[in-house]
């Protein structure tokens, strides 16, 4: 009973601590001309869909996106952007995708000088069902994936990175459960060393 | 681990943007639009591919020019930061793809500029000569979606027009947008698009047509940078669209009328319409024929040179050896069109009247993807226009009458509303074709359909009637007016009234229907070219006087006149005058020497001048015939008006005008020039030892060619040179004002 218990408890502190809650997720989108851009980001990956995301980093081209970046959507209705928690949308499936990264949280798009924006539905250009912008006016490096501008679409990835890092919150419960085992663990080699 | 490049590295793959440079340029530009959206185009660098036609003499050689919509690649495009034109070191800037696409940001706005190099290929094809083209940053933001979205821009030459007319004309984007797509009827929203992209066939014509013109305009600002005329490529362009101070105009109706001297025609009380017509509009005060009769005046208005011909024989005549008539098939009777025509084969003189492989305006103007058109009056319904009209009894009109005082005053009528006219033979003369004398217009695969009829004549009601020939299923016998509505019109339309209506007059007799009696038309007996503006003889006059009043009205009701972004004129002029002695020519012969007056030619660079010997008894032609009128019209509201330029010109200076017009030429290069019309005043001075009829010229200046632009400033003492047939009191001095006769309103420059 006490063994059991035990071994649930240290799933619970390796779930929790790593898969389930915030981890680093790795996106990059290859452009048809072979242009490439990679990034990324803090969140939780919920299904198909990236939560909770923070600590983004963009290299576009070879060049490292200037600071600090903002996560947000291509607005239709408003013709703006929403960097409002939560508006973001990044999911595995680049069909799904609707997400702006740059380095200002600006609606219009005021001080901006780097961008990388995946948007499926209407566009920002207008032209198309899907478009894949992304553009740094400090090295000149821009690309676009819009098929129906005769811009080819590229590949899209997003899968969580290699090596979970836990995040500073979960370390405690980490801790605490790890404890716990070895405790567990204590007690049945002084019950063994007693039968 | 992918090792990343250094930025070096990938700057050649994807911009030629350099470091050092986009460091500077940031570091300048970056605090002033700090709070604004970067710029960003996914654009295309695309225009028009013209093939030019193959004009040769030789008729089964001859092709029509092709022009389809085009990409160019490997143009080099930028954001235009200072303006000039040109892609500067620092401006951000990338090449343009094998589909003419490319991508473009800048976190400053600017124009856009694409140049195309000679490495840059149009569809697929070398580029001969640099360019450059543009796009209003205007024209960007207006095309700018979303913020931060690429704008979908095309970079062509109907862009670079928009913005051409914005820096010159003042005009918003809007309406310069609007201007150009209402001066070639296009819709404004598909002016500025790919036109690679535009469906509807019309419009995507018309955008291609005027792509042609304007690509040759702007290529040769881009030369006149190059070469220094010019600093700086957006001012190159303006002055590309107004050679040697002559605008560009879109159509122009140039109206010939026959044999009267300026004495003749002003202030004669049988003229109140054209008397009226050079008060409302401008006029030319002194300008001269280049040769009597008819046929050499209207050859040289054809390419500027009358070689040798001084009389109004057939076309054919004299046409041996190198010469030869080519036409095929030989226009024989045997021919549709020619069953009853007068043309005859051979016709035996020692003058050649077929000019072969000579420049003119007709093949000048298609070389560069123009059109033109000759509307001929009273043509037989049928008849090949390379022959003479002749007489068809079954055609019958009534004789004009006129009601006391409305004939030059007259008391009593004139005329018989009894009287039957016959059609006669010789109301249309091949020899009042300008274009009629060179084998290669004649040989153009445009040839037949760019002759075009001429409605208003006295026989119009009846002519279908007409029995000489096979009247075709359809025959316009008024394709002006037809044209008129659709603006099918040529850039250069001669219109060439019957010899009825031009004031040269025929003998027209019929019978009284009543009295049975013969009677003679009214108005179309021939008089003197020098005629008192006052005699009683000069009905003919009163006649081409009105026929010119239905011409003008006709083509200021049009669509194309009422359109205000075309540029439109109107030019009632005389092919001769009546002076034959004294200084009865100008521009280009000096009439003192008559012994050696071969022609000088020159190579395509200008720089070998030789004399040509080719052409026989070229000494007996381009000898002038005085003085006539010549009254400019524009459709321009506000152009100028009521100007007088009494500087001397001729036919020769007309050709010479419309190829600066239509930009058919280099004015650096006077060689580029056709004919006659390259003796200017520089030429005459660096050539003027092979330049025998030049020897001993007491005024260079009225003997040469220069362009009808009212640029020279007549010195205070000098007299003016007249003509023989000239009855004013010699100007002494200068003009009122040295105003353009062709100047147009900045609006539409």
């Amino acid at each position: 009973m006490i063994k059991n218990f035990a071994k649930a408890a240290a799933l619970c502190a390796v779930l929790t601590s790593g898969a389930v809650h915030a981890s680093t997720i790795d996106f990059s989108y290859i452009f048809a001309d072979g242009l490439q851009l990679t990034g990324s980001l803090t969140g939780t990956l919920n299904g198909a869909f990236v939560d909770d995301i923070s600590n983004m980093t963009v290299d576009f081209n070879g060049s490292t996106f200037s600071g600090p970046l903002y996560v947000g959507t291509f607005n239709a209705a408003t013709n703006s952007y929403d960097y409002s928690s939560g508006a973001a949308v990044l999911s595995t499936n680049a069909t799904l995708n609707n997400f702006i990264i740059a380095d200002s949280n600006d609606p219009q798009g005021n001080g901006v000088t780097n961008y990388f924006y995946f948007v499926n539905g209407t566009t920002p250009s207008g032209s198309g069902t899907q478009e894949v912008f992304a553009v740094n006016t400090n090295t000149g490096d821009i690309d676009l994936a819009n098929p129906a501008s005769g811009f080819a679409a590229g590949t899209w990835s997003l899968t969580p990175a290699v090596t979970p890092v836990p995040v500073p919150a979960a370390l405690p419960l980490l801790v605490s459960g790890l404890g716990f085992l070895a405790s567990v663990v204590k007690r049945r080699r002084l019950e063994l060393d007693h039968a | 681990m992918q090792k990343n490049p250094t930025l070096s590295e990938r700057l050649p793959a994807r911009t030629s943007f350099s470091i050092a440079v986009a460091t500077a340029l940031f570091s300048v530009a970056a605090p002033s639009h700090a709070l604004t959206a970067p710029l960003s185009v996914k654009g295309v660098v695309a225009g028009s591919y013209f093939t030019p036609p193959v004009n040769s003499d030789n008729p089964a050689l001859s092709i029509a020019s092709t022009t389809v919509a085009s990409v160019y690649a490997a143009a080099k495009v930028c954001f235009d930061l200072n303006n000039n034109g040109a892609c500067d070191a620092g401006e951000p800037n990338t090449i343009s793809r094998s589909d003419g696409s490319f991508l473009l940001t800048s976190r400053t706005a600017g124009n856009l500029v694409a140049e195309i190099s000679t490495s840059t290929t149009n569809n697929g094809n070398p580029v001969a000569s640099r360019n450059v083209l543009r796009v209003a940053a205007a024209q960007v933001a207006a095309s700018t979606v979303s913020p931060l979205a690429p704008a979908n821009v095309a970079v062509t030459p109907l862009s670079t027009e928009v913005l051409r007319m914005m820096e010159n004309d003042g005009l918003t984007y809007a309406n310069a947008q609007a201007a150009v797509a209402q001066r070639i009827g296009v819709d404004p929203s598909l002016l500025l698009t790919d036109p690679n992209t535009v469906a509807d066939s019309v419009q995507k014509a018309a955008m291609l047509k005027e792509s042609v013109v304007l690509t040759n305009r702007f290529t040769f600002a881009a030369t006149m940078v190059d070469r220094g005329d010019v600093a700086t490529v957006p001012a190159a362009e303006q002055a590309a669209m107004a050679l040697e101070g002559i605008p560009r105009y879109d159509h122009i109706f140039i109206v010939m009328l026959e044999n009267k001297a300026t004495l003749s025609i002003l202030n004669s009380p049988y003229t109140p319409n054209i008397n009226a017509y050079l008060q409302a509009g401008n006029q030319f005060t002194n300008y001269y024929a280049t040769g009597n009769p008819s046929e050499p005046n209207y050859t040289a208005l054809g390419g500027g040179d009358d070689f040798g011909i001084t009389d109004d024989n057939q076309w054919n005549c004299g046409a041996t050896g190198a010469n030869a008539v080519q036409d095929l098939p030989q226009p024989t009777n045997t021919q549709p069109g020619l069953a009853k025509s007068p043309f005859t084969v051979p016709c035996s003189q020692a003058t050649n009247h077929n000019i072969v492989s000579r420049p003119n305006l007709f093949n000048a103007l298609t070389s560069v993807g123009m059109t033109w058109r000759t509307y001929s009056e009273s043509m037989n319904p049928g008849q090949d226009f390379r022959t003479d009209s002749v007489a068809d009894a079954a055609v019958v009109a009534p004789d004009h009458v006129y009601a006391p005082g409305t004939l030059g005053g007259n008391t009593s009528q004139i005329g018989s509303p009894t009287l039957n006219l016959p059609l006669p033979a010789g109301l249309y003369k091949t020899k009042h074709h300008p274009g009629m004398a060179y084998q290669n217009v004649r040989s153009a695969v445009e040839f037949k359909t760019s002759n075009r009829t001429l409605g208003g004549g006295q026989w119009d009601a009846v002519l279908l009637n007409g029995t000489d020939y096979a009247i075709p299923v359809g025959y316009d016998k008024d394709q002006l007016g037809t044209d008129l509505t659709t603006g099918d019109i040529g850039a250069l339309n001669f219109v060439v009234p019957d010899q009825c209506d031009d004031m040269h007059g025929i003998t027209v007799t019929g019978t009284d229907s009543i009295t049975h009696a013969a009677g003679t038309a009214s108005d179309c007996t021939s008089v003197a070219n020098n005629v008192s503006p006052t005699s009683t003889s000069d009905k003919i006059l009163g006649r081409g006087d009105n026929y010119v009043k239905y011409l003008v009205n006709k083509i200021q009701a049009s669509p194309i006149w009422q359109n205000p972004y075309k540029r439109v004129a109107i030019v009632l002029m005389f092919d001769e005058g009546n002076a034959t002695t004294g200084k009865n020519s100008c521009c280009g012969w000096n009439p003192g020497n008559s012994t050696v007056a071969k022609p000088l030619i020159s190579n395509a660079a200008g720089t070998v001048t030789t004399i040509d010997t080719s052409v026989t008894n070229y000494t007996n032609g381009n000898r002038g015939h005085g003085n006539s009128i010549f009254a400019v019209l524009t459709n321009q509201a506000s152009a100028p008006k009521g100007i007088k330029d009494s500087d001397s010109y001729s036919h020769f200076s007309f050709v010479h005008t419309l190829q600066d017009m239509f930009g058919l030429a280099d004015p650096d290069n006077v060689g580029t020039y056709m004919n006659r019309s390259k003796y200017t005043q520089n030429f005459i001075a660096a050539n003027v030892l092979n330049l025998p009829e030049y020897a001993g010229s007491a005024d260079p200046h009225f003997d040469s060619v220069r362009p009808m632009n009212h640029a020279y400033v007549i010195p205070s003492a000098y007299v003016e040179v007249q003509s023989a047939d000239q009855n004013t009191t010699p100007q002494i001095g200068p003009d009122a004002n040295q105003t353009n006769v062709w100047a147009l309103p900045t609006s539409v420059q």
